[in-house]
């Protein structure tokens, strides 16, 4: 990190979450990549996607120039709730035609190289014919696809786990939650039924 | 009267003529060519026949001449118009001088015309009243009666070997052909039932040669193979000067023709029964095929390709209907703690690359 920040500087570098430095996009495509971008936001709310288009000088080494974005990004837009680790770089090179996803720590637990590079194959025939906006737009939407798959698996594993939890403690542990149910902290929620029900006068 | 006179030479032309035509008489036409793998060839003639004036004048072994005796020798002068005694069932033929030359000028097809007293449509019912009862129709005596024999045995030996018959129906240059009827209208009236070119041709002037179709043939030859028979034959027949060596020369092209035509459309039959065979063969495999397979294999492939389409529909469905679901609901990933690496605080340097310059697919 730090030879790359000597390359291409320490501070942070303000980015669109749609940052077209190529001025290949036109605004139609932005437009519909801006509404694929608010819904994966809205059904992922720990992470966020950029993409960056540019066209960088031939000497640039883009692996590692991409891994530097993705962490000197300020991405505009993205809330403190989303850190960079949860992000997803879609960075596009046109001088070199060559495209890459980046990802931050917790994108990376969630997604192989395998489905990186589905993704990447996905938008491969439409980038090669010029048309980015739709390339870039199955892209989106191969990962949207497999997070959502990999939310399915994890919440069945957090079910199983979950069942887990209420087994019995031993008699030395006690549950936090258990205190707040202690009577003589604080009022113990109103029964249903009538029979058990205490006498406000006891 | 100086073309009655009687001349010497054409005597004796018509006494090496009787001679030799008992010589000639028996010669077999050259085998047709080969019909299997031989390719159509329209420019060579099926048989190298020199011209019908030369045949007679000097038959060589392959020309085809009528079966005649040698005329009797008569005493004294011989007048060239005089009938010519033939053998030949008993028929004794009138031949007639060569039209061209009587007294060694030419004679103009007009004057020919004028010295018949052909009046306009008066030959007409000659050619048409009634169907033609050879394939040489000839009422005007336009052709001597050699040559007429010669023609016609030809093309009796097209009719031998073609199921398309040539009746060729001989009108002087500048004649009516048929009264404004159509040819292939006498050529239905007349052979309803075969396959018949009727030809009128027009000696001296085969560019006004017209062709009629029987309804059978009509089916057979188009509009288009017909005009290229009759163009290729007229032309065959415009490199001779001869009259009547013109009208032999356009019978053999048209049989020429004719002959290739048949060929390219046996084959285009075969080739159509052979695909037929074919296909029917692969369906009558295909059914015994079908045949052989147990029968329990038979009922499982019943039974089970409804049930695989029914069970795979229902996937389908549960699967789109989970989607449908998951459309519209908030996922998260819980917190998922790796440890940093590179000194770097957001990202490790985890990504895949492609080019989109070629065909590689590059990590």
């Amino acid at each position: 990190m730090e030879e790359a920040d000597l390359l291409y500087g320490t501070d942070d570098v303000g980015l669109d979450r749609i940052m077209d430095a190529a001025h290949c996009l036109p605004a139609e495509a932005r437009h519909r990549l801006n509404h694929l971008l608010d819904a994966f936001e809205r059904r992922f709310p720990q992470l966020f996607l950029s993409v960056y288009v540019d066209t960088l000088p031939a000497a640039t080494r883009r692996a590692e120039f991409g891994f530097w974005l993705l962490n000197r990004a300020a991405i505009r837009g993205i809330g403190a709730t989303r850190p960079n680790d949860n992000g997803i770089l879609l960075f596009i090179d046109l001088t070199s035609r060559e495209a890459s996803i980046v990802t931050g720590y917790l994108a990376e637990r969630l997604l192989p190289a395998r489905t990186l590079r589905k993704a990447l194959r996905r938008s491969k025939a439409d980038l090669m014919e010029g048309a980015y906006g739709e390339g870039i737009a199955k892209c989106i939407d191969t990962l949207d696809q497999a997070l959502r798959k990999i939310a399915i698996k994890l919440s069945r594993r957090a079910k199983e786990l979950g069942a887990g939890s209420n087994q019995p403690l031993p008699e030395a542990l006690r549950r936090v939650r258990d205190g707040n149910t202690d009577p003589g902290v604080l009022p113990a929620p109103r029964p249903a039924s009538t029979e058990s029900a205490p006498s406000k006068k006891s | 009267m100086s073309r009655r006179s009687p001349s010497a030479g054409a005597l004796l032309a018509a006494l090496i003529l009787a001679s030799s035509l008992s010589l000639a008489g028996a010669a077999p036409y050259l085998p047709l060519p080969s019909w299997e793998g031989a390719s159509p060839d329209l420019d060579t003639p099926l048989w190298p026949l020199s011209p019908l004036s030369e045949r007679i004048a000097a038959p060589s072994a392959g020309d085809f001449l009528p079966e005649v005796s040698e005329a009797p020798q008569k005493e004294g002068p011989i007048d060239p118009l005089a009938p010519v005694p033939m053998k030949g069932d008993g028929i004794v033929y009138e031949m007639r001088r060569p039209l061209e030359v009587l007294d060694g000028s030419a004679i103009r097809p007009e004057d020919r015309m004028l010295e018949r007293g052909t009046r306009q449509g008066a030959h007409l019912p000659d050619y048409f009243a009634n169907p033609p009862q050879s394939f040489l129709v000839n009422p005007q005596h336009l052709l001597s009666e050699p040559q007429q024999e010669v023609i016609s045995r030809f093309l009796e030996h097209h009719a031998s070997y073609s199921k398309i018959e040539i009746y060729t129906l001989v009108f002087d240059v500048g004649q009516e052909s048929s009264g404004g009827a159509n040819l292939d209208n006498s050529a239905a009236t007349w052979f309803p039932d075969r396959d018949a070119l009727v030809v009128a041709y027009f000696l001296g002037n085969p560019e006004a040669t017209q062709l009629g179709r029987s309804p059978g043939l009509m089916k057979r030859l188009d509009d288009a193979r017909l005009e290229e028979v009759r163009k290729g034959a007229v032309e065959d027949a415009l490199q001779l000067a001869d009259h009547v060596d013109q009208l032999d020369r356009f019978s053999g092209k048209t049989s020429h023709l004719l002959f290739w035509f048949e060929r390219e459309e046996k084959e285009a039959l075969e080739k159509i029964a052979l695909q037929q065979t074919a296909s029917d063969e692969l369906a009558a495999a295909e059914a015994a095929e079908a045949a052989r397979m147990p029968r329990p294999l038979r009922l499982a492939l019943l039974m089970g390709l409804p049930g695989f389409a029914l069970g795979g529909g229902a996937f389908l469905f549960m699967r789109n209907r989970r989607e449908e679901q998951l459309a519209g609901e908030v996922l998260y990933f819980g917190t998922l703690p790796g440890a940093k690496r590179l000194g770097a605080p957001y990202s490790g340097g985890h990504m895949v690359q492609m080019s989109f310059s070629g065909t590689e697919t590059p990590d």
